[in-house]
């Protein structure tokens, strides 16, 4: 109140010379400022209005369009301009008061939706302009100058803009900035971000008139403005307010759009997360499930792994070989398995022991020798003799390679093998090649002794009995009979003797053989026998039983030739269960065997011996001493009974020899060759010999023809069987030899029993086996000569036959 | 040195070829208004291939282009109304006007249906300041009766620019009618109460179709172009002329030719189309300017020539009314009159 009293006593003050002015306004249409159809309407004309009656001004409105206002207040047809840009064009043709009335712009408005960010969106489009506003005019300027290619429609008013954009007939509207904040709700405007020619509007005279009209007006807006009551500042605020107002909804609006899209974007999210929560669920179950099953896979491996170590652990120890795992030093031992305990009954420190000894510290030659194999080829392989725990030697077969261990270090792997049963093996085949060797020497010797023995004889009877030549003759005989007693010896070893075997009762023959022996060996060994059997019956020739007992005895006894007190052992038992041999052969006879073991106290042999013992003419003894065919004789007789022999030794401490021999039952009965006696009278039957040996033919041929045979000899078995064919009867016997080139003796006699089966047959043989002495009935043989033969034996078989075969006839 | 010479003259030789060449092209600019602009364009390109010359024709508006010449910019300006030497025009004395075709300004409409409408210039008048806003108007609906007009209000558009057809259009009004003439007067920008501005021809035809209701002036061809229903003027006593080539051309015959100006009466007549004009092509009298040559003056008459002969022939076709007889005789006085150094360059070229 005092504010207004004191502008107006101001007012009053400065005025009184203007006292019933009449001020002449120009107005032309610009709302909300100027309103054409209401002349004292708008801010401008109000504020004047005010102005006039409070300084009791009368005031006369002039309305043109602004360039006509312009001209007529050039021409004093009026006072004052109202809302006039205040701008360099303008401030040189008008005066303007000094205080800005309101600061304003134009602003782009459309009532849908459109992308105008800039004054060249609005390119192509229909933009309607009100035809005095200084915005209009801008942006005609400015689109001129942007060359844009748009349709300008210029309005009277901005209502009619309005109605043609509510129309549709054009895009945007350009309007003042309060004017479009005033229709902003009733036209549904949407405003754009882009402003043109921001003005500030004032008052405005002619140059230099009027000027205490300006400063009037300076004055009561200064005071309006100080004055928030002030209709002016009221107004202006409700403007503002409108303004803002649509600031709100937009801020509002936005916020919203943001909430919205925040709780869009978190709804969103949760689904996002909680998809990839499904999504990761799923992806760890399906891992888990893989873990599972890697971990069952895994428990399989290791199952299969366990399974593989048990079988390799099973392998390594159900080994029949030795199997050691070392550092190559021998001062570790990793695996020692069960064949290698079992073979040398050692500690596993005793076994590092025993190798460190053997290997590395006792022989250096062996230790280089091994180490070089191993770097050269990558294993050692050899044989040799290893210590048990008990001190025996056993033959061994030592393979050794090296493997890669963790950090470069490196690891032996040993396998011991037993070789004994090898050595035997490997003596028995020698055995064997020697018997046949000597088997075959043998042969061609008895062959060679028969016509010796035979000539010498009939030369003998030939000659008369007090011929000096009897005595030669005599001892021809004589070395050739020893000769024959070798050969037969040898024989004997090679299992080819073909000595008489009888039901043998083995207690009275060893007891027998004692007392023999008693008187034979030294005083100072104690014999001590032994008996404990059932059945002592054997198959066996008596000689040979008393050969064995006194050839192992005897040996025994040189054995023992150095002891004080020797003691020979002679057990005889009965064995039942598999028998092994010297060489480690097996036999089993259900029916048992009877044992026969001699054993002394002597000095004992040593393996290498052992090894040799039944080689023939292998001998330890001086030449004198013996032959060196004991041993091979006993050897050669058990083996051909059948039987098994051993020897156990032990260097220094003495010998065991067993003899296991196949037993009979009592009622089985042995073949039972008797000697046929030789009739004096003379025959004259027809002989057929057959031999591939010229010279045995020959002999057979002049010793028969002595006796008044009448005797055709052939060397070729097809002649024979030719000459049989021709005439079957011509024969009354056929002598065949066995072994011949073209065909055997056997074949031969099955040929000729097909033609004439009533032709006696005898073969003779260097040697045959028993197999084949079965079959000879089977191929009609009657008669078997074994080779060396005597006169008298020929002759008794084959007078035997001839008188057998015509008791037939 | 001799060599040297030699070869200095080869090279101003050169020189000189190129530049005789430069010269040889035989260019024209000029500018101004649009209403002709399609018929000048076709003339133009007819004239380059019959003599040679390029003729370059900037369509700014008569306006513009009086205000190019003005500045002497180019070798001709293009105008649809007659420069009377008012504010700072040029001066009628030292420039020719010469007619080169006609135009006419027609009353276009956007109703329902296409009516074909017969106006009056007070109804016109009164269309165009707002006193009658609705199309069923008693005053309207008087000089159609057998049409049912609708009640929907008028809308006025008009041109925003200075503009050869305002200027016509309000002549035509301000002739016909006190009340405007009072108000309005004749103008290339008239101070509208009422309606709404657009700038250029394309534009306004362009707005009318959109909007419902409207009416507007534009030129003969434009409306015609547009396929736009075109009002009938005239009187209930003398009757109605609607606007057509014929109608046009009628109305140059009675061309005004006034101390060197040819122009036309807008006076509403019994078988002419009274908003009928001339559209001018104007130069100096006086061609040697801004350092141009005699040639340059030779080809500006060889296309007035030709504009006045051939190019009346072919006018009709793009729907331009072509200058009766009168006029073209009185067009070629005028010719006689522009001079290179005061000699009549008709008679310089006519002589080479």
């Amino acid at each position: 109140v005092h504010n207004r009293l004191f502008l107006i006593m101001l007012l009053l003050f400065t005025t009184t010379h203007l006292e019933s002015r009449t001020i002449k306004i120009g107005v032309q249409h610009f709302e909300p400022y100027i309103s054409e159809t209401e002349s004292d309407s708008g801010l401008f004309l109000e504020f004047i209005k005010a102005l006039a009656s409070e300084n009791d001004w009368k005031a006369e409105y002039v309305s043109a369009s602004a360039e006509e206002l312009r001209e007529m207040l050039a021409r004093d047809e009026i006072d004052l301009l109202c809302a006039i840009p205040y701008n360099r064009e303008m401030k040189e043709q008008l005066d303007f008061n000094r205080e800005t009335f309101i600061s304003t712009w134009g602003v782009f408005y459309s009532n849908k939706k459109m992308e105008l960010k800039s004054l060249t969106d609005t390119d192509k489009k229909a933009v309607a302009i009100l035809q005095d506003d200084p915005y209009g005019k801008e942006f005609k300027t400015l689109a001129n100058h942007l060359k844009l290619d748009l349709t300008i429609i210029e309005f009277k008013c901005g209502h009619l803009a309005l109605e043609a954009l509510q129309e549709g007939w054009v895009d945007i509207v350009l309007l003042d900035r309060f004017f479009g904040a005033l229709q902003k709700k009733e036209y549904q405007l949407i405003k754009h971000p882009v402003i043109i020619a921001p003005s500030d509007l004032r008052f405005a005279v002619k140059i230099g008139k009027n000027s205490d009209l300006l400063q009037h007006i300076d004055r009561a807006m200064i005071w309006q403005r100080s004055n928030p009551e002030s209709a002016y500042q009221q107004r202006i605020e409700s403007w503002i307010e409108l303004e803002n107002y649509e600031q709100v909804p937009v801020f509002v609006y936005w916020l919203f759009i943001i909430i919205v899209a925040v709780i869009g974007f978190l709804v969103g999210a949760n689904r996002l997360m909680k998809r990839q929560i499904q999504h990761q669920t799923a992806s760890l179950q399906q891992k888990n499930a893989e873990l599972e099953k890697e971990i069952k896979t895994r428990h399989n491996i290791t199952l299969a792994l366990q399974h593989t170590k048990s079988i390799l652990e099973k392998t390594i120890d159900n080994m029949q070989d030795g199997l050691l795992i070392i550092s190559p030093e021998a001062d570790v031992l990793i695996i020692q398995n069960k064949a290698l305990e079992k073979l040398f009954h050692y500690s596993e420190q005793e076994t590092l022991q025993m190798l460190k000894n053997k290997l590395f510290e006792n022989d250096k030659a062996l230790w280089q020798k091994i180490r070089s194999s191993i770097n050269v080829q990558g294993f050692f392989q050899d044989e040799m003799e290893l210590q048990r725990n008990e001190g025996r030697l056993l033959p061994c077969e030592v393979y050794i390679s090296e493997i890669e261990h963790v950090e470069n270090s490196r690891l032996w792997i040993i396998v011991v093998r037993d070789i004994t049963e090898r050595i035997h093996l490997r003596q028995a085949q020698k055995m064997e090649a020697i018997g046949t060797l000597a088997g075959g020497i043998a042969h061609d010797f008895n062959n060679m002794l028969t016509p010796i023995i035979g000539y010498s004889q009939i030369v003998k009877m030939s000659l008369p009995d007090e011929s000096d030549l009897q005595a030669y003759l005599d001892q021809i005989i004589t070395v050739s009979e020893r000769a024959k007693e070798l050969v037969s010896q040898i024989l004997t070893f090679s299992r080819k003797s073909e000595l008489k075997r009888q039901p043998l009762r083995l207690v009275p023959l060893v007891k027998e053989t004692i007392k023999l022996l008693r008187s034979s060996i030294p005083v100072t060994i104690y014999i001590n026998e032994s008996y404990d059997v059932e059945n002592d019956l054997i198959s066996g020739n008596p000689t040979q039983m008393h050969q064995i007992i006194m050839n192992i005895c005897t040996n025994a006894a040189h054995a023992m030739e150095n002891k004080q007190k020797g003691k020979l052992a002679i057990e005889l038992y009965q064995h039942f269960g598999p028998v092994k041999g010297w060489t480690d052969n097996y036999l089993i006879d259900p029916q048992g065997f009877l044992c026969l073991a001699i054993r002394d106290n002597g000095i004992g042999m040593t393996n290498d011996v052992v090894r040799r013992v039944f080689e023939p003419f292998f001998t330890t003894k001086s030449a004198n001493k013996g032959t060196g065919m004991g041993l091979s004789v006993v050897h050669g007789i058990v083996q051909n009974y059948g039987g098994m022999i051993s020897v156990e030794s032990q260097h220094g401490e003495g010998t065991v020899f067993y003899i296991y021999l196949p037993t009979v039952e009592a009622n089985e009965s042995v073949q039972d060759d008797t000697d046929i006696v030789f009739a004096s009278e003379k025959p004259s039957e027809h002989i057929l010999i057959v031999d591939d040996e010229a010279y045995i033919v020959d002999m057979n041929v002049h010793l028969l023809k002595s006796k008044g045979y009448q005797v055709t000899g052939t060397t070729r078995p097809e002649e024979a069987i030719q000459m049989i064919q021709d005439n079957p009867n011509k024969f009354d016997l056929l002598l065949t030899d066995q072994t011949m080139p073209e065909m055997t003796g056997m074949e031969l006699a099955s040929q000729i029993m097909k033609i004439n089966s009533e032709l006696p047959i005898i073969l003779s043989s260097g040697y045959l086996n028993s197999i084949e002495k079965d079959k000879l009935h089977q191929f009609g043989i009657q008669g078997f000569l074994s080779k060396p033969y005597s006169m008298t034996q020929l002759l008794n078989m084959i007078q035997n036959l001839i008188s057998k075969s015509a008791m037939i006839a | 040195m001799k060599k040297c010479r030699t070869l200095f003259l080869i090279i101003f030789m050169i020189v000189q070829a190129v530049s005789f060449g430069e010269e040889a092209l035989h260019v024209l600019s000029g500018g101004g208004a649009t209403f002709p602009a399609p018929l000048y364009l076709s003339w133009f390109s007819d004239i380059e291939k019959d003599f040679g010359i390029t003729i370059k024709y900037d369509a700014v508006g008569s306006g513009g282009g009086i205000e190019m010449l003005q500045e002497r910019q180019i070798d001709f300006g293009a105008a649809d109304l007659l420069l009377t030497g008012e504010r700072n025009e040029l001066s009628p004395d030292e420039i020719l006007q010469i007619p080169a075709t006609l135009g006419a300004v027609v009353v276009v409409y956007n109703l329902p249906g296409k009516p074909f409408l017969k106006l009056s210039a007070d109804v016109i008048v009164a269309i165009f300041t707002g006193e009658i806003n609705k199309w069923n108007d008693p005053l309207i609906q008087e000089l159609n009766p057998g049409l049912l007009l609708p009640a929907m209000p008028i809308r006025v558009i008009h041109r925003s620019d200075p503009s050869g057809t305002t200027y016509l259009f309000s002549e035509f009004l301000s002739e016909n009618s006190l009340q405007w003439e009072e108000s309005f007067g004749t103008a290339t920008k008239i101070n509208w109460k009422i309606g709404m501005g657009v700038s250029g021809n394309s534009k306004v035809i362009e707005f009318l179709k959109i909007v419902p209701g409207s009416i507007s002036y534009t030129g003969f061809n434009y409306a015609v172009e547009n396929n736009l229903p075109m009002a009938a003027i005239g009187e209930k006593l003398t009757g109605f002329v609607s606007p057509m080539m014929t109608t046009i051309s009628k109305a140059a015959e009675y061309a005004v030719i006034d101390n060197g100006l040819i122009h036309l009466e807008k006076k509403v007549g019994r078988d002419k189309y009274p908003i009928s004009a001339f559209s001018y092509i104007i130069v100096f009298k006086e061609q040697n300017y801004s350092g141009r040559t005699l040639e340059i003056s030779g080809d500006l008459m060889k296309m007035l020539q030709w504009s006045l002969t051939k190019g009346q022939e072919k006018a009709p076709l793009l729907l331009y009314a072509p200058l009766p007889q009168n006029v073209v005789l009185a067009a070629d006085s005028l010719l006689r009159q522009i001079v290179f150094d005061g000699v009549p360059v008709m008679e310089v070229s006519r002589a080479q």
